[in-house]
């Protein structure tokens, strides 16, 4: 265990290396994914019944899509669409240390290039959070950050299939705005919407750990919110599993 | 004339090349049916809470949210496929292979390559836009609907223009990519500028003029033709149009090609 958490560190530190050149790149990166949340931002403020936690919100949730961001579509399946995965599969490691040390860096770059968007934003809407708030949201952004990267592999993995990989994430990740509490927050969605979205995994990727920081939820629906979590991170932690071993017996490299 | 035959023809060539891929069809219609209801049902999350946002009806959100799908699908059809990597042809001197051709070079570089199959988003966005004149129980006047066709056309232009001269920048930094910059700010055209604070709206009216791309159509065809928009509409696309290809042509004449 300790090798493969060596393993990782060293992947996230050779690719924050690898991204560093390319601080522009980053920089756009994070305006489109903030310009989801944002957008929300700008509707519900016009909305008199929206609540005074609105902004602190989603300020909350612009950090949590920066620090769960993921483009495994982008770097995953071109390394399957480019054969650069066969590579991959003859280290002595577990092929998912490379997509998920690159996943990791680009967070920690989109957090670092992301301070003056959110101070910026934050100042904006006078945000304001308790400390106790914030110790209740960070298990569940860890949480985000693991579902979120299971979530688009597994999806990203459609490219052992199909050349439309990015159709495939693309329709993810409408699903993730609309559920998952960037196009409103849960509890402004009209019911069933609002149930069905709190019992599917979209909410625990994003706007949970984001009411959770706002502090919105009553502690037996943070419990709740916990419950779920761990349920589909074990769900989709089986689905990647499950996913890998069929793609990896199709895939056969360039050349074969 | 010859410009349109060039165009019909690079058209028709994008044709028959996306019907040899019709899993790629149902794929693309997925997708533009999946984005669409998602936007639809936002809208119909934000009006369970209120009767207007910033003025705009749920009817007249509906013909915005139809225009931007119509607009977005036309960019994404004739324009994306060649300014996707027209930052990459610049680095890489592939633009050469354009200026070497008998047509201008502008129109070859930007405009040539097509997605046919990107036309369902537009196609649905036109089905939206009926369904929201529907809600408003209107049928806009004939003034109505030739101004919201001049302001879309014009709005596909700016789309155009401000994608170009992005891309032109290459010229000069040829590593700086702003596609996805420019995706995010396209974004912002799902809303009514109205919703934005002073200074953005300002912003969006005359430095990135989604107000001219979305706003506008939608305020023509749900409330009438208003001339003093058509006027700066129409002035926006021709600076719009004239300072991109001022900068092209510039930058052209800074281009050394790929092996000089």
């Amino acid at each position: 265990m300790s090798r493969i958490l060596r393993l990782v560190r060293l992947e996230i530190w050779r690719q924050v290396i690898a991204w560093s050149g390319a601080w522009w790149f980053l920089v756009t990166l994070i305006i489109g994914q903030a310009v989801a949340p944002l957008l929300g931002l700008f509707v519900w403020f016009h909305v008199p019944g929206a609540g005074a936690q609105v902004g602190s919100y989603y300020l909350a949730v612009i950090c949590v899509a920066l620090m769960t961001a993921s483009f495994e579509n982008h770097t995953f399946a071109q390394s399957i669409y480019s054969g650069d995965i066969a590579a991959a599969l003859l280290r002595p490691q577990p092929p998912v240390i490379g997509p998920l040390g690159e996943n990791l860096a680009i967070r920690l770059w989109m957090l670092l290039l992301g301070i003056p968007l959110i101070t910026l934003v934050g100042v904006s809407v006078g945000a304001s959070f308790s400390p106790l708030a914030i110790l209740a949201a960070v298990p569940a952004l860890t949480v985000a950050a693991a579902l979120r990267f299971l979530f688009v592999w597994t999806l990203a993995m459609a490219a052992f299939w199909t050349e439309r990989v990015h159709a495939v994430v693309a329709f993810g990740g409408v699903l993730i705005i609309l559920l998952g509490g960037s196009a409103a927050p849960n509890a402004l969605l009209p019911d069933p919407l609002r149930t069905i979205a709190q019992i599917l995994p979209f909410r625990s990727m994003l706007g949970f750990p984001a009411e959770l920081a706002a502090g919105t939820l009553a502690p037996a629906d943070a419990a709740a919110g916990y419950a779920i979590s761990a349920f589909w991170t074990a769900a989709l932690g089986c689905c990647a599993v499950g996913t890998w071993r069929l793609g990896i017996r199709r895939y056969t490299t360039v050349g074969a | 004339m010859r410009i349109a035959r060039l165009l019909g023809t690079a058209f028709s060539l994008s044709l028959r090349r996306a019907l040899a891929y019709r899993i790629n069809l149902l794929f693309d219609a997925l997708l533009a049916l999946v984005e669409l209801t998602a936007s639809i049902a936002i809208i119909g999350i934000i009006f369970t809470q209120t009767g207007l946002l910033a003025g705009w009806s749920q009817g007249q959100m509906l013909a915005l949210i139809g225009t931007y799908a119509l607009i977005t699908g036309l960019r994404a059809t004739f324009l994306d496929p060649s300014l996707s990597d027209l930052s990459q042809q610049i680095r890489d001197g592939r633009l050469d292979t354009y200026l070497l051709q008998p047509a201008t070079t502008v129109l070859l570089a930007t405009s040539t390559r097509h997605a046919p199959l990107a036309l369902v988003q537009s196609i649905l966005g036109i089905g939206v836009i009926i369904l929201g004149l529907h809600e408003l129980a209107i049928i806009p006047s004939p003034l109505a609907v030739g101004g919201w066709i001049l302001l879309t056309l014009i709005g596909l232009l700016i789309g155009w223009a401000t994608s170009v001269a992005l891309a032109s920048l290459a010229f000069w930094a040829p590593r700086l990519s702003l596609g996805v910059l420019h995706s995010a700010a396209w974004e912002l055209g799902r809303y009514p500028v109205d919703i934005y604070g002073r200074w953005l709206q300002r912003l969006l009216t005359f430095a990135f003029p989604v107000a001219a791309i979305t706003t506008w159509p939608a305020q023509t065809l749900t409330r009438g033709a208003d001339p003093s928009i058509l006027i700066a509409a129409i002035l926006l696309g021709f600076a719009f149009t004239a300072g991109t290809m001022l900068l092209w042509r510039t930058g052209v004449l800074r281009y050394t090609g790929a092996t000089s």
